[in-house]
């Protein structure tokens, strides 16, 4: 019971994180600038809300705790919407099965109907979102630190440092993403933890390129020459003058990304090279609606309800990635 | 231009060497090939004589050093063995799911063109209004939903209730344009998003150059200037940017040709996945990175074909 | 009837902190045959008059409020966009002060001169190329610079094509907006001489825009000096250099290094000009003049005399205000720094 609570504290750890580092952001001018901006933008706030309401479900999806020693360990989304198991298809709002030549009547109350196996959709959709969340945010956290020690040390070192690095991630470059995502995942196997180390591989090329360029720039400005003729070392150079300039390029960028990562998901569950069904994600239950359409009558709700839930998730990041990098720096629009 | 390639072309290669490591390293290294044996004997349990037998076939009992030049030199030739699942000729299936594949990908490709920037060009026209503004919304809204969807969905509509095409399937040669006919369409909606509004910013940041104000100046009328002067300049940053699509056909390919049944390089590879063929996937790998780099090189003399200012010696 | 008329042009630029006008009552006359130079520091409004004059004013931030631009008796404020076209590029032409980026990058030199004459329908084809060939000629270009793209060109070289491609429909008024400033110097006199003879040999109009005294000296038949959206003064050239009435006028050619004497520092302008977007209730150049007294602040100065070969915007020369001797400091502090003045001098 003690080791549940644990691992509930990681969830609440990372909430805390997030506060924190955006109020001590909020008080250098540069992001203050930004917020100010972005205040102003209805759009972006709407969009931003979307996020905090998926990232909530997400967070109320990580609170799990058993009841019994013996018994699952069940999350809050769990114990709210986990409902009833009915024995397989039902339509929204249906009180008996579907498609069965002897409808058997239903065990309780479904929103948005029941898949396959006689899961409430509705609870799918809720727990897809903690998937979502994981993907997008866990390969970002694999992906980033690489690309920008990557990059920076690049930029920063030049020749050949440089030259290497280069030829490392134009290597990796060349291989379309999607085939390299393939090698990897049928290499290290279907999982979690396996999907987003793929997603974070081929991911990290774009923010190193990018981090790179910027180092080369700011190598040049006059405070990083200053600081050399004090006899400041090179790390603690990258670390507390250049790193911090190439904040803006690594946040909208990061932003930006999050979408496509969670859309790559889809694809890959459809190429059975996704989430495994046990964890639930969007993806899957898009991937199991192939033939769902092909019955007759159709069955419709459980696509609607995950594509829905992805495209407006997919949607916000889209709207508020946009406007905070309009916020941030307004000649970067190309 | 001559030494241009030649030197892109050596170029290439230490890439391509790159490649070919990575993969082998990725394959080889991590899966011992015993395994990949066992995963593909179709007996419940094979005897050690059984996967022994499999390993010389399939070449897996040299040494690695061997197994590594036999790798590359595989690769580099072209000849890209046997599979290890159906033990057929990988280079004849290349051959003869070439062409579906090109079909698709060549349309989806320029249909993709012709219409993002034919679409870019009208919010351009009529930016700061209220077409502009829906335009751009329709794009943002079609670039966040997922290419899964739009190819159930528009198989299922298009298909199964209008019946406008044919729901799977091909056929060799002009019929097989029928076939083709949705797949292309579906792929070409669902990177129509992101597209047009990429060339609508490139059009608008040429619309606010100072020669467009002398142009202007001169009398030019606004439609000559959008087609003469501002697509012009466009299209350099355009061609630039097709390079990148590349990767997102092949992708597309993928998805198409196994949902719709279309026997191409595409569904090969599916299939191979599906039955953890390692020597297939890592053909397609490899020529998969060779037509991306073949693509670059291709774009970039187009670039300096489209761009006075570029001179490639 | 002069060939350009402008009278009391307003142009404004909604921006993000409010409404800007850059140009606030500007009135100029440019004679056929005769160069007007409008004459003012960066950010005074002299390049948004000058779009104003052929409604290029970038939309849909700027907009033309008011006032009326006759040319040849018809006013141009009137025109549609489709009905200013057959006059931008033949009866009125612009060249502008960057060269590189002014000229499409595409395309050739000859594209670009020949486009002049075809969407006006003056030439076409072989016509139109000869009459391109004439036009560079006169401006002591290569014939094979047609061929050649802009980025091939020197700069000097870029600004002659431009003044080519200007004038190949034989425009009646040329407006040119510092034609030099991005050029080196004897590249500079090059252009202007340029100028001024076609200008000679066609008769038009010039409308020249410039920051540099020098300049409208060489090239300039009047002047017309521009403060914060407004013109300051009116006159000759001779007039001018001979007698510059506004304070501001004289800050100008009191600031030129070769009038200073030597051993003693650089006479500037101190302060700056007012933000466009909130101008103030009075004259505009008092916190800047040092003959400014109580009434500056409070009562916006007029151009006065008004029908005078040589007005002013200033309350100096204002027959109605009251004032003191013309010329006098009013405050102590200025009677103060005059008498150390006078001190030195002596």
């Amino acid at each position: 019971m003690l080791y549940d609570w644990l691992f509930n504290l990681i969830p609440v750890a990372i909430v805390i994180a997030l506060v924190l580092t955006v109020r001590r952001a909020a008080r250098k001018p540069l992001w203050a600038e930004a917020i100010r901006r972005l205040k102003t933008n209805r759009a972006a706030l709407v969009a931003l809300a979307v996020i905090a309401i998926y990232g909530g479900i997400a967070f109320c999806d990580s609170i799990a705790w058993r009841d019994d020693h013996n018994a699952p360990s069940l999350s809050l989304i769990q114990r709210t919407f986990g409902g009833t198991q009915e024995p397989t298809y039902s339509a929204p709002m249906a009180t008996e099965t579907f498609g069965e030549p002897r409808p058997r009547p239903l065990a309780g109350k479904h929103w948005l109907g029941t898949d396959g196996t006689g899961q409430d959709v509705l609870f799918l959709t809720l727990r897809g979102c903690r998937t979502a969340m994981i993907i997008g945010g866990f390969t970002l956290l694999i992906a980033t630190p690489l690309a920008l020690i990557f990059g920076i040390l690049a930029g920063y070192h030049g020749k050949r440092v440089d030259d290497a690095i280069q030829y490392t991630y134009t290597v990796l470059d060349s291989i379309p993403n999607i085939l390299l995502l393939i090698a990897l995942l049928m290499v290290l196997g279907r999982g979690l933890p396996q999907l987003c180390i793929a997603l974070g591989i081929t991911s990290w090329v774009s923010l190193c390129r990018l981090a790179r360029g910027e180092t080369l720039k700011h190598r040049e400005r006059e405070y990083v020459r200053a600081a050399r003729a004090l006899g400041i070392s090179h790390t603690r150079i990258m670390a507390r003058h250049i790193f911090p300039n190439l904040l803006p390029v690594v946040v909208i960028s990061t932003t930006l990304n999050f979408s496509s990562l969670v859309l790559a998901e889809s694809i890959l569950s459809y190429l059975q090279l996704g989430v495994p069904p046990g964890i639930g994600s969007w993806g899957n239950m898009i991937d199991a609606s192939r033939l769902e359409l092909a019955r007759q009558p159709i069955i419709w709700w459980n696509l609607t309800a995950a594509s829905i839930a992805l495209f407006v998730l997919v949607l916000a990041f889209n709207v508020f990635g946009d406007a905070l990098r309009d916020a941030i720096d307004p000649r970067l629009r190309s | 231009m001559i030494g241009y390639l030649i030197r892109r072309l050596l170029y290439a290669v230490p890439i391509l060497v790159g490649v070919s490591l990575a993969t082998f390293m990725l394959f080889y290294c991590v899966f011992p090939p015993r395994q990949i044996a066992r995963r593909n004997l179709s007996a419940k349990y094979p005897t050690p004589q059984q996967i022994d037998a499999w390993l010389v076939v399939h070449g897996y009992d040299k040494p690695l050093g061997a197994q590594l030049k036999k790798h590359m030199t595989e690769l580099f030739l072209l000849q890209f063995g046997k599979s290890d699942s159906t033990g057929e000729d990988i280079n004849a299936r290349i051959r003869a799911g070439a062409w579906p594949s090109f079909l698709i990908a060549g349309l989806i490709f320029f249909s993709s063109l012709a219409a993002q920037v034919f679409m870019a060009i009208w919010a351009a026209y009529f930016r700061g209004t209220y077409v502009d503004t829906w335009l751009t919304l329709l794009c943002v809204v079609l670039m966040s939903i997922t290419y899964i969807v739009f190819v159930i969905v528009g198989q299922y509509l298009l298909g199964n209730i209008l019946h406008l095409f044919p729901l799977a399937g091909f056929e060799s040669g002009i019929s097989g344009f029928r076939f083709a006919a949705l797949p292309v369409l579906l792929g070409l909606a669902a990177g129509l998003g992101s597209g047009t509004r990429l060339y609508r910013t490139f059009l608008l940041e040429e619309v606010n150059q100072d020669y467009v104000r002398t142009a202007r100046a001169k009398g030019v009328p606004e439609s000559r200037i959008l087609f003469r002067h501002v697509l012009k300049n466009a299209a350099i940053p355009i061609i630039t940017s097709t390079v990148l699509s590349i990767p997102s056909l092949i992708l597309g390919n993928i998805v198409l040709e196994s949902f719709f049944g279309i026997p191409g390089l595409g569904s090969y590879t599916v299939d191979a996945i599906n039955s953890q063929d390692f020597a297939v996937v890592r053909a397609m790998v490899f020529l998969g990175t060779l037509l991306y780099i073949a693509g670059a090189i291709l774009t970039d003399i187009c670039y300096a074909l489209a761009d006075p200012r570029i001179r490639l010696e | 009837m002069p060939l350009l008329e402008v009278k009391d042009l307003r142009t404004v630029i909604r921006t993000r902190s409010g409404l800007s006008r850059p140009v606030d009552g500007v009135s100029f006359c440019v004679e056929a045959g005769q160069t007007l130079a409008l004459v003012g520091e960066s950010g005074c409004g002299k390049s948004m008059t000058a779009l104003s004059l052929l409604q290029l004013v970038p939309e849909p931030a700027g907009r033309i409020e008011g006032g009326h631009v006759f040319f040849e008796g018809r006013d141009l404020l009137e025109f549609s966009w489709e009905e200013m076209r057959p006059l931008r590029g033949r009866d009125i032409a612009m060249i502008f002060q960057e060269p590189m980026t002014s000229l499409n990058p595409v395309l050739t030199v000859g594209q670009q001169i020949i486009e002049a004459m075809e969407v006006h329908g003056t030439a076409r084809g072989a016509d139109a190329r000869r009459r391109a060939v004439e036009s560079l000629q006169r401006v002591e270009v290569r014939e094979n610079a047609l061929r050649q793209y802009p980025h091939e060109l020197s700069g000097g070289m870029r600004q002659r094509v431009m003044i080519a491609m200007a004038l190949v429909n034989k425009p009646k008024l040329l407006i040119a907006d510092e034609p030099t400033t991005a050029l080196d110097v004897t590249v500079q006199a090059q252009i202007l001489t340029l100028i001024r003879e076609l200008q000679r040999e066609e008769g038009m109009g010039v409308l020249l825009i410039t920051h540099d005294l020098g300049t409208v000296a060489e090239v300039a038949d009047h002047v017309a000096v521009m403060y914060a959206g407004q013109i300051v003064e009116n006159a000759s050239v001779q007039e001018l250099f001979a007698r510059p009435l506004h304070p501001y006028t004289q800050g100008l050619f009191a600031s030129i290094p070769a009038r200073a004497r030597r051993g003693y520092d650089l006479s500037t302008l101190e302060g700056r000009v007012p933000d466009p977007i909130d101008w103030p209730v009075g004259c505009r150049f008092e916190p800047r003049c040092r003959y400014r007294w109580g009434t500056c602040a409070h009562r916006a100065p007029k151009f006065q005399p008004a029908d005078a070969p040589h007005p002013a915007r200033c309350h100096l020369y204002d027959p109605e205000t009251d004032r003191p001797m013309q010329g006098t400091p009013r405050t102590e502090q200025e009677q103060a720094r005059e008498i150390i003045k006078g001190g030195i001098a002596s």
